[in-house]
């Protein structure tokens, strides 16, 4: 189902090819789909626990998508770990999330 | 303990502000927040999830990060913030009584704005059937506690709402390794966006079931399970369709409610429609000096508008406060016709370029926006979901006719 | 490993009865315990009534006429019966108890109206009573149209008459005199248990042996006080004759933002099948008493159903039209019991084959008789055996609970200048403080419900989604236990089971 609601159907064949796109209203929804299916991917957001801060918890997100297959491997890895201020937003926290080419950054500060 | 202050905000979330620094940009000297938590930002701390400034910054940030660069702003601007405070009082004549661990104090202010958010509707409210156990949260206070406080509510969710927050919390629940059983809807429709529905329930096999209510809650002293049945056309539930799932935890999404307890205080009378109190273009209330801007007047679906509200409420305050005055003689009153569930503003002076906020309501495809005589618009598609924001300008609102009281805005289907 | 407790009379069950009698015995040098099953004193029935203390005026007609089926020749209750002598004495009793233990209350005036010709019929026996009573009641009135609207501008303009009584009960907030009995019994040496469920009673030789949930407590006399459980409690201690059976009504609490629909409490003369009685709490929320009499299934069944709390609307509406469901806060049913031997008494007795153990089963109405039921349990246990002998240091005063948001904002400034948790709002809709809720904890409050029975705090039109999460942490800093392990209501009910990434240690990486 594309961002503007349209169930979009993709037929691929046995080599991974796409045959066919049909229930998409616009070029974007062919775009998307094709998207979809090669590299499903979503950009996480959660918090990290911390160490020595009045604030319990960092929020935090990966700065690039990553695929969706990954997201609960993810959250597992992040849950053991821990933080400390100060921090600032944008921080990198973790660098290569999971060798993902994608880093884990601060949204918000944890001030000392 | 007195003080003087030229604008007065009650509450530190975006729309809140937002409205210091456009007070402060406009020339009011003494600006200050009051605002309930220890932090300032509101809810957009325990928002975590991003969506957030897609239209104002033209990034798309998280809830924090998009508080974060109004507040340093506001920081620059030297706004005081006070902290850790309540607003005990508010008077037409524009005294606030504020307590905090320092005391109680009485601000004389020459504008206030109000910008106190929302609260959740709750359990009792949507007269749930069942007991009282432990375990059922609406929505947001389970999202306090997730994202904020550090506790998980449950390991067996039902989530009853496909709102954006409902379904937001469906994907954090299951993130954080609970097991969403169900999100139950009473629509045949998700209520929040498509996005939403792919990436918080689709992505994870959450089941989700469209056209169903909860009609009975389980458990003496916690939440055993929930039972759901289908619903007819009147929202009934049809016997014989019933079944029940086990769960220790209910959330509650069912809509939010302008926190006007204050605005009240001060004898604001509240528009029943939109559960805020009535404004003009410049967000004033009834009562002149108090401008209101954000959830406070109606629910918004994008924190980018509540930032645009509060920051006119805000500029119209310094406004006041530097006695500005803006003689607004004429007022039209934005009528609501048909699909148009409100408009806010709900009266403009037709003189000067004016968004409006509209609101339908129900879901429909090929219609005309039709605003009095001066504009017409064709959607594609309209939801109630998704507010529409549009502008007049100067020359249109001048094509209005001498004497004319009323403005009708509908929404019918093109014919 | 649970300690062994000794006392010499266990008291079980926390509710009006069971505080009452803990209150009174606590005048005399008698080692008192008192065992509640929840977090929380006045967690049954007790706090769930409409909080009237009321005698023969109106409402206690009322209750009459109710339970008559609407018939017109019913007979005001024998006043020769052991219940109606207790309800009298203890009447009479309250306004000094009231008075020593700082308990809020204010004088209720009733007005029974009819807005049919049914309705009309039965205002007759509500207009003597008045005269047959006298008394405080003495002035009871008729009230015609022009007159209800002048007491009562927002009612039906169906009604066509009415019965007005301007001194008819004391309006209180029941959960609060369940408190300060309790309190005030523990000021005076008595000491209470909560979330210690009795599971069995054994005699053995020269004592009871009583288990709970909380370890057992040796004690020589008991005194069943337990409320809807009050037969099973009695089955444990010996035989019975009796059993309990429950009706069932369904109550609404408006937002208060209404409060001022009525301004004292408002009734028809109905039947079973179809009363409303509309009263304004002490805190301004309006408290809806409107259905039909049903039976309850089983002794839990106080949650409520969506058609009854339409059905409770609709019968408010029609003598208040404002009324409408999306005020409603809160909703819940009362399960009041009675026994099957003799429904229109009390149970107040030794069982039959434990003399040292006293049953009280009582019905409605339940606030009133408390104070002269509790002398009659202490007398009937110093027939038992229970050496009685005064205190000469017995304390019957208890301090005001402060409350914040009823001082003026010079006590205000000067309270937070003590102490600044008084400064910190917790609970918006109600004002409750960081420092009232502290205090609540020190009082005994142990869970959410205990804090928010003693200080209103999550009773207000958000039902505690702003303030929840900090009382919660509040609790968890002054018991020095963790979050995870605060309850709602006691035993089984925590509020936030897990912490944060606590469900994902459970889950391996693939």
């Amino acid at each position: 189902m594309c961002p503007m609601g349209c169930l979009i159907t993709v037929t691929i064949d046995d080599n991974g090819d796409i045959l066919r796109f049909s229930g998409n209203l616009c070029k974007e929804g062919e775009k998307y789909a094709k998207a979809e299916c090669t590299f499903a991917g979503r950009v996480l957001t959660t918090t990290i626990l911390t160490q020595n801060s009045l604030r319990k918890l960092l929020p935090v997100k990966t700065n690039q998508p990553i695929p969706k297959e990954q997201l609960m491997d993810a959250m597992v890895f992040i849950s053991k770990l821990k933080v400390k201020p100060p921090v600032k937003v944008g921080q990198i926290i973790v660098k290569n999330l999971m060798d993902m080419q994608v880093d884990l950054v601060a949204t918000d500060e944890l001030p000392m | 303990m007195e003080s003087q202050v030229d604008v007065a905000v009650i509450g530190a979330g975006p729309a809140g502000v937002a409205a210091a620094i456009k007070a402060k940009e406009g020339g009011a000297e003494n600006v200050t927040i009051i605002e309930r938590d220890t932090q300032p930002g509101g809810l957009l701390h325990q928002c975590i999830h991003d969506g957030f400034g897609l239209t104002y910054f033209k990034e798309n940030m998280t809830g924090p990060e998009y508080a974060r660069r109004f507040i340093e702003k506001a920081m620059d601007l030297k706004i005081n913030f006070q902290l850790g405070t309540m607003v005990l009082d508010l008077t037409a004549g524009l005294n606030v009584t504020i307590s905090n661990k320092f005391g109680i104090q009485t601000l004389h202010a020459r504008a206030v704005v109000l910008a106190m958010g929302c609260r959740e509707r709750t359990r009792h409210q949507i007269m749930l059937s069942g007991t009282r156990p432990a375990g059922i949260f609406t929505a947001g206070t389970a999202q306090r506690y997730v994202n904020v406080e550090g506790y998980i509510p449950g390991k067996r969710i039902v989530i009853l709402g496909s709102g954006d927050v409902g379904m937001i919390m469906a994907r954090r629940l299951t993130l954080e390794g609970a097991k969403v059983e169900a999100v139950v809807e009473i629509l045949p429709y998700i209520g929040g966006l498509i996005r939403n529905g792919v990436q918080c329930i689709h992505d994870f096999n959450i089941p989700i079931f469209l056209g169903h209510t909860i009609t009975e809650i389980w458990g003496l002293k916690r939440v055993q399970g929930v039972t759901i049945a289908k619903v007819d056309s009147d929202g009934k539930p049809v016997l014989g369709t019933e079944k029940t799932i086990e769960c220790d935890t209910l959330l509650i999404s069912a809509g939010l409610i302008p926190e006007n307890e204050l605005s009240l205080k001060a004898g604001i009378e509240i528009n029943p429609i939109t559960g805020g109190p009535s404004v003009n273009e410049m967000m004033e209330t009834a009562i002149p000096g108090i401008f209101a801007g954000g959830n406070v007047v109606h629910v918004n679906d994008l924190v980018d508008n509540v930032t645009l509200e509060g920051e006119i409420a805000g500029a119209s305050a310094a406004n006041a406060a530097l006695a500005n005055v803006i003689s607004a003689n004429r007022k039209i009153n934005l009528k609501a016709g048909k699909n148009i569930r409100y408009v806010v503003p709900q009266t403009i002076s037709a003189q000067k370029e004016t968004t409006l906020s509209i609101r339908v309501g129900e879901p429909a495809e090929k219609v005309m926006l039709r605003i009095g005589g001066i504009l017409s618009k064709p959607l594609r598609v309209v939801k109630p979901s998704e507010m529409l924001r549009i502008k007049l300008s100067l020359d249109q609102l001048q094509g209005l006719q001498e004497g004319i009281k009323d403005l009708e805005v509908s929404c019918a289907k093109r014919s | 490993m649970k300690k062994q407790l000794e006392t010499e009379v266990l008291i079980i069950g926390g509710g009006i009865t069971g505080t009452g009698i803990a209150r009174e015995l606590s005048k005399y040098k008698v080692e008192t315990i008192l065992v509640e099953k929840d977090g929380h004193i006045g967690s049954g029935q007790s706090k769930a009534s409409q909080g009237m203390i009321y005698g023969e005026g109106l409402l206690g007609l009322f209750g009459l006429i109710a339970e008559s089926m609407g018939d017109p020749n019913i007979q005001s209750d024998n006043p020769e019966s052991t219940r109606m002598k207790l309800r009298k004495e203890g009447v009479a009793k309250w306004p000094q108890l009231l008075d020593d233990l700082n308990i809020e209350y204010e004088d209720e005036s009733v007005l029974v109206v009819a807005t049919n010709k049914n309705e009309y019929a039965n205002l007759a026996p509500f207009l003597t009573v008045g005269n047959r009573v006298g008394g405080k009641y003495a002035n009871v009135r008729w009230v015609d149209k022009e007159a209800v609207f002048a007491l009562q501008p927002y009612i039906t303009k169906d009604v066509i008459a009415g019965v007005y009584s301007e001194w008819d009960a004391i309006k209180t907030h029941p959960w609060d005199l369940t408190i300060a009995l309790m309190e005030n019994a523990q000021q005076n040496g008595a000491r209470i248990i909560l979330d210690a469920e009795v599971t069995g009673v054994t005699q053995k030789n020269g004592y009871q042996l009583v288990e709970t949930k909380q370890g057992p407590v040796k004690t020589k006399f008991v005194v069943n006080a337990a409320g809807l459980f009050a037969d099973v409690v009695a089955d444990m201690g010996g035989d019975r004759d009796w059993g309990l059976q429950h009706a069932r009504n369904t109550l609404v609490i408006l937002d208060r933002r209404v409060s001022h629909y009525v301004n004292c409490t408002v009734m028809t003369p109905a039947g079973l099948q179809e009363f409303a009685v509309i009263t304004r709490y002490l805190g301004g929320n309006i408290l809806i008493n409107a259905g039909h009499m049903t039976e309850a299934h089983g002794k839990f069944d106080t949650g409520s159903r969506r058609d009854e709390l339409l059905e409770n609307i609709q019968l408010a509406k029609r003598l208040i039209p404002s009324i409408s469901e999306k005020d409603i806060i809160r909703a819940y049913s009362a399960i009041p019991a009675s026994n099957t031997r003799n429904p229109g008494e009390h149970v107040i007795e030794p069982s039959s084959t434990n003399p040292k153990f006293i049953n009280v089963a009582i019905r409605l109405p339940g606030l009133a008789p408390s104070p002269a039921i509790a002398e009659y349990v202490v007398k009937q246990l110093g027939d038992a055996g229970l050496e009685l002998t005064t205190k000469s240091d017995f304390n019957p005063y208890r301090k005001a609970i402060l409350r914040f948001r009823d001082l003026s904002d010079d006590a205000k400034a000067k309270l937070i200048s003590q102490d600044p948790r008084y400064g910190n709002v917790i609970c918006r809709c109600e004002t409750v403080t960081e420092g009232e809720i502290v205090r609540a904890i020190e009082r005994g409050a142990r869970t959410v419900a205990g804090v928010k029975y003693m200080t209103r705090a999550g009773m207000g039109r958000c039902q505690s989604g702003f303030c929840g999460p900090r009382i919660v942490n509040i609790i968890a800093r002054e018991l020095n236990i963790p979050v995870t392990k605060v309850t709602e209501l006691g035993t089984d009910s925590t509020v936030v089971p897990y912490k944060s990434k606590g469900l994902l240690e459970r889950k391996a990486v693939r």
